[in-house]
């Protein structure tokens, strides 16, 4: 400095007076405070010291083993020594100082580690990173420094909020700790611990639903045990159900919550609820009792009850009566069912039966018996709630307000109709047999034809039984009938409506079940035709009219007071006109004969009965006939011109000898008698209606049986007849002179045993076309 | 005898010797001092640091080891101590002496020259042998923090394990950085000066 104060001018011009502080004073001054900041941070974080009393020290670590507060590290063991017992661990945690609030008696401890059982992997994350040891804090205790580790972790329910519920059951079956509550197979808990109720009757399992679940918990909701594998059901309705593997192994819960009663409020913490045994018991509805006669045998424990094929309950147990009278099923009824539960129910077993009628309940052969309900709209809106029923052992006809329409059917004989028969409309099944009893004429059989096919029927129906195969037949050929293969085993009723437009019928209109289709369809008016002897007859002899069927027989019956037979017979839809007075009836038979063979087709197809119907002008109804035995003589052909000729003999006339005109049949002898003063035969001729106008009172009738033959020694041979047929058969010719006015029917001719030359001679100009426009 | 007796000082960055009257170096520019500039002030203020940010270097974990889980953070102590517990004995000394030993050695040495700077007595040759070892020995001192950037920057195996510094490698690279400052800041001169008479009028510029 002193040299510098010597120097000349510019070294004292810069020499500047210095701050007492160098800036490079706040280095250490920076420093300082970091020191001081980190002494401060670790003062304030510093843990706090708190000592758990664990059974053990396996797995713990000093120093390295974490206190974990939902995963996060809250603290960290520091310490670990024996207790002073020798009993236990003691071991120190270092605790987050925010914990401190937390840590008071209340608070639990525990340790972590992985767990491998049935019942799932636990603390998997401990086999990286170490056991650890949980924290569960509860900041509404007393603070404390020294804690006691739980044995084992807690159950979830109380690590979370979450509703806590107690399970009351009879049984514990597989249900463990742990065990999984299911909702729709969704895992929402799980069982946290069981034990005996306070009464040692049941077994409370404590569940615990996680919190986001809790609402799905109501106080109507079921739980039921879904542990190990459900069988039920039989053969091949086999149900197999079980929640999961998980469940399958460990048990389980289960829970539903009735849709039918979703209104219930929210289940609260700690509710107690029944514990069902399976899934079909927690349906449980309505309890009623069904009793039964001691025959039915509900062999099953478990037996559906069906309505319309619908599950509406099942039959939980059966029970002998105190008196040995019958059993008492003590059925489940569903709650959406209870409605059905009314008076007038009815139920019934429905049992497999198989017998030569058919088989019935045949499904529950594969799918059990069960029971079958009923009941009647009317009892549904009458709405008498009833708890206790009467059960039957089989069907009952279905009630009269079933819905469809009631039938009663008369028949002589059941003939394979049973119960459940179908009644069958163009052999589709529009109904079924209900019921059937015995009646003093025969017997009375129950039907109900569905609602949809009800119009169907009205007072034209006809109903017929098709059970079983109808076989008719005869020369003229063979018809088997038979329903369908159904009706065949099982019997069956098949009906047809003719007239669509007729009256519509009531519930419990009877009909008449005929004995076939045939016989149904007989419409038409019955008649009785009274006959000297059956010989020949047979139900189903047909009365022809003109060749046309008409009518039959229906029945042959011996009047024992007359001893003569009375046959009923029904004539045809459109032939009532038939049975008017003076028709006439008679049989036709086969004749045969050496000049008369006659009606041979009635060898083959039987006999039949002709009949002539009286005029139809002065008709006078009349249902009772006499049949002639034979074609009568004065057959009255309505359609011909009826003639008597007198003759001195018979000659070799016979019935159906046929009438010439210039050797052309124009009519036929319809028969001969003996007049009254028996001194001449009388013969009826009957000529055809277009020859008519050939007869006047001129014609001579001569016969012309016989071979006519004239020898002269100038003339030669000659020979004369009608016709080869007239030379076997004999027969009837005539001429007229000249046309004329026509006869009148029953004319009187006198008839010549031959033909005058002259008469052969006659050639009139008789026109036959106009009487054929007639 | 020293320069400014002779009118001389001397450039400290391309050591050229100047005139006593010279502010710039002729040759490199540079600011040339007869003694530093509040060398001692500097010294005593970054040694200080470095003392104060000693706590903390040892305090904080210098780095954490990852190997599968989350690891223990690591203080220079506890990693010293789990060497020695693995039977490593020859690298936790020689951790604990790069790590510990030195820096301690060299803050207690800067100390001891300041102090002998402000109280000269005998024997100032042996602090010129203490000042060039400080010196020598500080650029070493950043084993610690070498080791743990190579160690960073190799072991980054995502899950299986990772190697992160800690704070406290910044507090020891802070330490170590103010130890080799304050011994740059120290002006060996001084120690001359201190046992040359008329030392003080040296100081005071």
């Amino acid at each position: 400095m002193n040299q510098n104060t010597s120097a000349p001018e510019p070294a004292r011009a810069n020499i500047k007076k210095r701050g007492n502080l160098s800036p490079v004073w706040l280095l250490p001054v920076v420093a300082l405070l970091i020191v001081v900041w980190l002494v401060w941070k670790s003062v304030s974080e510093a843990g706090i010291v708190i000592d758990v009393e664990f059974q053990n020290g396996r797995g713990i670590k000093q120093g390295k083993t974490e206190v974990r507060l939902n995963g996060i590290a809250v603290g960290k063991v520091t310490g670990m020594a024996v207790s002073d017992d020798l009993k236990s661990v003691d071991v120190t945690l270092e605790m987050d100082r925010r914990m401190s609030s937390s840590l008071t008696d209340k608070s639990r401890f525990w340790l972590v580690q992985p767990q491998v059982s049935v019942a799932g992997i636990s603390g998997l994350d401990t086999l990286v990173s170490g056991n650890y040891i949980a924290f569960q804090p509860d900041d509404t205790g007393i603070n404390r420094k020294k804690f006691t580790a739980l044995p084992s972790p807690p159950p979830l329910g109380e690590q979370e909020e979450g509703l806590s519920l107690t399970l009351r059951a009879k049984e514990l079956s597989s249900i463990q700790n742990g065990s999984p509550v299911y909702y729709r197979r969704l895992k929402i808990g799980e069982v946290s611990s069981y034990d005996l109720s306070a009464d040692d009757q049941y077994v409370d399992v404590e569940v615990f639903i996680k919190p986001r679940f809790a609402h799905l918990v109501r106080r109507n909701t079921r739980f039921w045990n879904a542990g190990g594998i459900e069988l039920s059901g039989s053969l091949t309705n086999l149900k197999i159900r079980t929640q999961s593997i998980v469940s399958l192994v460990q048990g389980g819960v289960s829970l539903y919550t009735p849709e039918w009663e979703q209104e219930f409020p929210e289940a609260y913490q700690g509710d107690v609820f029944p514990l069902y045994r399976d899934y079909d018991e927690a349906e449980a509805g309505i309890a009623v009792e069904i009793d039964f006669p001691l025959d039915v045998a509900l062999g099953q424990e478990k037996t559906r009850i069906l309505f319309h094929g619908m599950e509406v309950g099942l039959i939980r147990d059966v029970e002998l009566k105190d008196d040995y009278s019958g059993i008492t099923a003590n059925a489940v009824i569903r709650p959406d069912a209870v409605n059905l539960m009314v008076k007038g129910t009815r139920f019934w077993l429905v049992k497999p039966s198989i017998g030569l009628q058919g088989i019935s309940g045949l499904e529950t052969l594969l799918g059990g018996r069960y029971i079958n309900m009923d009941v009647s709209n009317k009892d549904i809106k009458a709405a008498v709630p009833k708890r206790h029923f009467k059960g039957l052992a089989s069907q009952p006809a279905a009630s009269p307000s079933a819905p469809g329409l009631h039938l009663k059917l008369r028949a002589d004989s059941l003939a394979g109709v049973s119960h459940g028969s179908p009644v069958l409309f163009r052999k589709m099944q529009v109904g079924s047999v209900q019921n059937h009893e015995l009646t003093d004429d025969g017997v009375l059989i129950k039907i109900l034809v569905d609602p949809a096919y009800q119009h169907l029927v009205n007072n034209s129906s006809r109903f017929w039984n098709i059970s079983g195969i109808t076989l008719q037949g005869g020369l003229q050929g063979f018809s088997i009938k038979a329903g369908t293969l159904n009706s065949m085993l099982a019997g069956g009723i098949a009906f047809d409506t003719p007239d669509r437009t007729s009256g519509k019928v009531k519930n419990g209109t009877g009909f008449t079940l005929y004995n076939s289709a045939e016989k149904a369809h007989q419409f038409g008016q019955k008649i009785s035709l009274i006959f000297e002897t059956a010989e020949g007859l047979q139900v189903g002899t047909k009365i022809k009219y003109k060749g046309l069927v008409v009518g039959h027989l229906t029945e042959l019956k011996l009047d024992k007071q007359k001893e003569h037979i009375v046959a009923d017979a029904l004539l045809g839809k459109s032939s009532g006109w038939v049975a008017h007075e003076g028709s006439r009836f008679w049989l036709v038979r086969p004749k045969l004969g050496l000049a008369n063979t006659a009606n041979l087709e009635t060898l083959v197809t039987g006999q039949y009965i002709e009949v002539l119907p009286g005029s139809r002008h002065d008709a006078v109804a009349k249902t009772r006939f006499e049949v002639e035995m034979a074609v009568p003589d004065d057959l009255p052909v309505s359609n011909g011109l009826r003639l008597q000729l007198v003759s001195s003999e018979l000659g070799s006339v016979r019935r159906g000898n046929p009438v010439y005109y210039r050797e052309i049949p124009v009519g036929t002898v319809t028969g001969y008698r003996l007049a009254d003063p028996a001194s001449h035969v009388l013969i009826f001729i009957n000529i055809e209606e277009r020859y008519k106008s050939l007869v006047t009172r001129k014609s001579r009738f001569w016969n012309a049986s016989g071979i006519d033959v004239k020898f002269g020694l100038f003339s030669g041979a000659k020979i004369r007849t009608e016709s080869l047929e007239a030379l076997l058969a004999g027969g009837i010719a005539f001429a007229t002179p000249e046309p004329g006015e026509p006869v009148a029917a029953g004319h009187q001719f006198t008839m010549a045993k031959e033909p005058e030359s002259q008469w052969l001679r006659w050639a009139p100009a008789i026109s036959i076309s106009q009487e054929m426009s007639h | 005898m020293n320069g400014s007796d002779v009118g001389l000082k001397l450039c400290l960055s391309c050591h050229k010797v100047c005139a006593e009257q010279t502010e710039r170096c002729p040759r490199c520019g540079a600011r040339v001092y007869q003694r530093r500039q509040n060398s001692i002030a500097r010294c005593w203020a970054l040694t200080l640091t470095a003392a104060m940010l000693y706590i903390p270097a040892n305090l904080l974990p210098m780095m954490t080891v990852s190997k599968f889980e989350e690891g223990q953070p690591q203080t220079i102590f506890s990693g010293v101590a789990e060497l020695v517990n693995q039977g490593m004995i020859p690298i936790a000394l020689l951790v604990f002496t790069a790590s510990v030993v030195v820096p301690i050695l060299k803050l207690l040495g800067m100390v001891w020259l300041l102090i002998c700077v402000r109280f000269p007595g005998a024997a100032m040759h042996r602090q010129q042998m203490l000042y060039r070892m400080i010196v020598w020995i500080g650029r070493w001192s950043m084993l610690d923090i070498f080791i743990i950037s190579l160690l960073v920057g190799l072991v980054q195996f995502g899950q299986l394990g990772t190697v992160t510094a800690g704070t406290g490698a910044y507090a020891f690279a802070s330490v170590v950085v103010t130890t080799m400052l304050a011994a740059m800041q120290f002006d060996p001169r001084l120690l001359w000066d201190a046992v040359e008479p008329g030392a003080e009028k040296v100081t005071d510029s």
